[in-house]
């Protein structure tokens, strides 16, 4: 019993370190950001606006990946979203974008749910059933919006992405349902339950914790979470893009941000805050090399090479941890 | 205690390289960029100009980038040419865009992904005294100036050489370049705009080549094979291995519009009994913008768009261009109007070496 206490204080005292580490890493990257060509109001806006579609879908895989599973159709859906919301908002008042973007949410929320019935029901692996589902959203959108085009009331886009140089609208956007979301994960059972789910599904299948309302409680989520990274793609660009290379892109982006923002893929640990600050210092990198006059198509392959290196020191850490 | 220390070390590690990657990345240039984007005013020599384009690996593409960087150097005006380059679409874009805008330069030089939806951020960059010049495309945000080669004259010219030269009679074939894509649209418009001043010409067929050299070959192949007689072609600049297609086969050489190719000019200028004409299309368009970027920045009144017209070139009323636009040492898609006067003002080996001010 002490045994299993000290492990889990242990793997809390490291998770924490992480999160930390994740922190420092990225006011390093703003420091050097900050020397190399600034970092003022409209820099933070530009960070927090452009990846605010991203940072949405990390949060959804987070959620699904703390669950124990995986979607590889979070770009698709983010996709679909987009396309659907710009095709349904072209010319209308703020009033209705913003019923729109209601409906959306709540779509979303009901199609990951769906997904993590399948899953649990059928018993296939996440990663078989969203990869198919991914191929069903990318040509849902293509079947909503063939072209890229739709629109958007400019209020609505003022209102997520903040006026002039604002960057707190975009930033309270993700950071509200960031601690909603967190504190379904801590403190409700279903939440405990997802993180049971992911820890050790037999321990927790034999501990009682209901798998299904757990399985499609986390996806619920995520396809919540993918309709706001949708959204979120609309209000930035003004319009809609079916492209599903840029659905796949954004995936992995989303798994790139949750391994680096420690959550293992293997389950049951880790937390929100690490993987959206991530994000950024993915973001950061390219742009701190396009500041220093280096091609950014470089900054895809460091991206990669930083990646690849915190995994292996994550797995080394792990090692260690176990060896303790 | 001892492997927890480890794990700090390693964390450490890890950090640390994180940030001298980062750090690293700069390669050395401590240059600082022109501060704030005041536009005008600024003592000579001293603007920098940002280029934003989101089709990666594209010789075109490429070419343009380098004639920015060309005329930057050759112009002195320039101290530093900062490229955002990469795949993408709008969204990738407008990231693009807002960094440049961060970075303080005087100028953008874009080549658009799409029309419209980049008109927020050129509307702040202007704000922020920032020239912006959409090259190659269009953008319909009224602070843009836009600068673009014409094509409904690119198929006009071509359509109307090709006429002349069959005498007003014949089968033709139009070999177009992506449905759906504005350029091809414009050159189509402007093709058929030619043609129907010549009841006595018939295209007979008409495909698309997806701007794809072997693809538009193998097409040319089918066709030269078919029963159809073909007395002339027109192409949307999948031109060589048209005329490839005819050596293949060994059949006598009918006519060929193409675009300023490299190899397409050799074909021109020395296979024995073809007849072709080269409309020009310069990728070099990249160095008008910028020359237009520069003259706005000085204070000069440009207008808001600059339409290039295409040259026509063949071997009877045109050679000196041809030989004077012929590199053997490039490769056989370059783009081989490399100048564009009176706009342009570096040399060819400028544009070669690709290097802008400081580099």
């Amino acid at each position: 019993m002490q045994a299993t206490t000290m492990a889990a204080t242990g793997s809390m005292a490291r998770r924490q370190a992480w999160t930390g580490a994740t922190l420092l890493a990225f006011l390093l990257l703003v420091a050097v950001k900050a020397q190399s060509g600034g970092f003022d109001s409209f820099e933070i806006q530009t960070m927090v606006t452009s990846t605010l579609a991203l940072g949405y879908l990390t949060l959804a895989q987070g959620v699904i990946v703390i669950g124990g599973g995986i979607d590889l159709s979070v770009g698709a859906q983010m996709v679909l979203f987009n396309c659907l919301s710009a095709r349904l908002m072209e010319g209308r008042s703020f009033g209705t974008c913003l019923l729109i973007a209601a409906g959306a949410t709540l779509a979303g929320a009901l199609l990951g749910a769906l997904t993590g019935l399948v899953i649990a029901r059928s018993g296939v692996p996440d990663i078989i059933v969203t990869l198919a589902t991914g191929f069903v959203w990318s040509g849902l959108a293509l079947f909503v919006l063939p072209t890229p085009g739709g629109g958007t009331a400019l209020e609505f886009q003022t209102l997520v992405l903040g006026s002039g140089t604002e960057f707190w609208p975009p930033l309270v956007g993700l950071a509200v349902p960031g601690l909603i979301i967190w504190y379904v994960l801590r403190r409700t059972s279903a939440g405990l339950g997802i993180y049971a789910l992911g820890s050790d599904r037999q321990a927790a299948f034999l501990a009682g914790v209901p798998a299904l309302r757990a399985q499609v409680t986390a996806y619920a989520i995520g396809g919540l979470l993918c309709a706001l990274g949708g959204l979120a793609a609309t209000a930035f660009t003004g319009g809609g893009d079916p492209r599903a290379t840029a659905g796949m892109t954004a995936t992995l982006t989303s798994v790139a941000a949750v391994v680096l923002g420690g959550i293992a893929l293997t389950g049951g640990v880790g937390g929100l805050l690490g993987p959206v600050v991530a994000v950024w210092s993915l973001y950061l990198i390219p742009a701190i090399m396009l500041a220093r006059g280096v091609d950014p198509a470089y900054g895809e392959a460091v991206k990669g090479v930083v990646i690849v290196l915190v995994v292996l020191i994550g797995g080394l850490l792990r090692r260690n941890g176990r060896k303790t | 205690m001892k492997p927890s220390m480890t794990r700090v070390g390693a964390l450490a590690g890890g950090i640390t390289l994180l940030a001298s990657l980062a750090a690293c990345g700069g390669g050395g240039d401590t240059t600082t960029p022109g501060g704030a984007a005041t536009g005008q005013g600024q003592q000579q020599s001293s603007f920098v100009i940002g280029v934003s384009n989101t089709l990666v690996g594209n010789g075109w593409r490429e070419e343009m980038i380098c004639s920015v960087k060309a005329e930057s150097l050759a112009s002195g005006k320039v101290s530093k040419v900062i490229v955002a380059n990469r795949n993408g679409g709008p969204t990738e874009q407008i990231a693009d865009l807002r960094q440049l805008i961060s970075q303080g330069v005087n100028a953008i030089i874009v080549n658009p992904s799409d029309p419209d939806k980049l008109n927020p951020v050129i509307k702040q960059a202007k704000d922020r005294g920032i020239v912006v010049v959409a090259v190659d495309q269009a953008v319909s945000a009224p602070e843009a100036l836009v600068v673009a080669n014409d094509q409904v004259a690119y198929g006009r010219l071509g359509g109307e050489w090709l006429a002349k030269t069959l005498e007003g009679k014949g089968n033709v074939v139009e070999m177009r370049g992506i449905a759906g894509a504005p350029a091809d649209n414009d050159r189509h418009k402007g093709f058929t705009e030619a043609l129907s001043k010549y009841p006595d010409i018939k295209i007979v067929k008409e495909v698309f080549t997806g701007w794809d050299y072997s693809k538009g070959g193998q097409q040319a192949l089918d066709l030269l094979n078919s029963s159809t007689a073909v007395d002339g072609i027109w192409t949307s600049g999948i031109d060589y291995t048209v005329v490839n297609a005819f050596k293949t086969l060994g059949k006598p050489y009918a006519p060929v519009v193409g675009a300023d190719n490299n190899e397409f000019i050799n074909q021109i200028k020395s296979v024995d009994g073809f007849t072709g004409a080269a409309v020009t299309n310069p990728a070099a368009i990249g160095g008008v913008g910028t020359a237009v970027a520069l003259d706005a920045l000085s204070g000069e009144q440009v207008p808001r768009e600059t339409f290039l017209t295409p040259e026509v070139w063949d071997l009877a009323t045109s050679k000196d261009k041809l030989d004077a636009n012929y590199f053997p040492d490039r490769e056989a898609t370059f783009s081989a109007r490399v100048t564009v006067e009176p706009h342009t003002s570096y040399t060819p080996e400028q544009l070669f070496a690709c290097k802008g001010p400081g580099e």
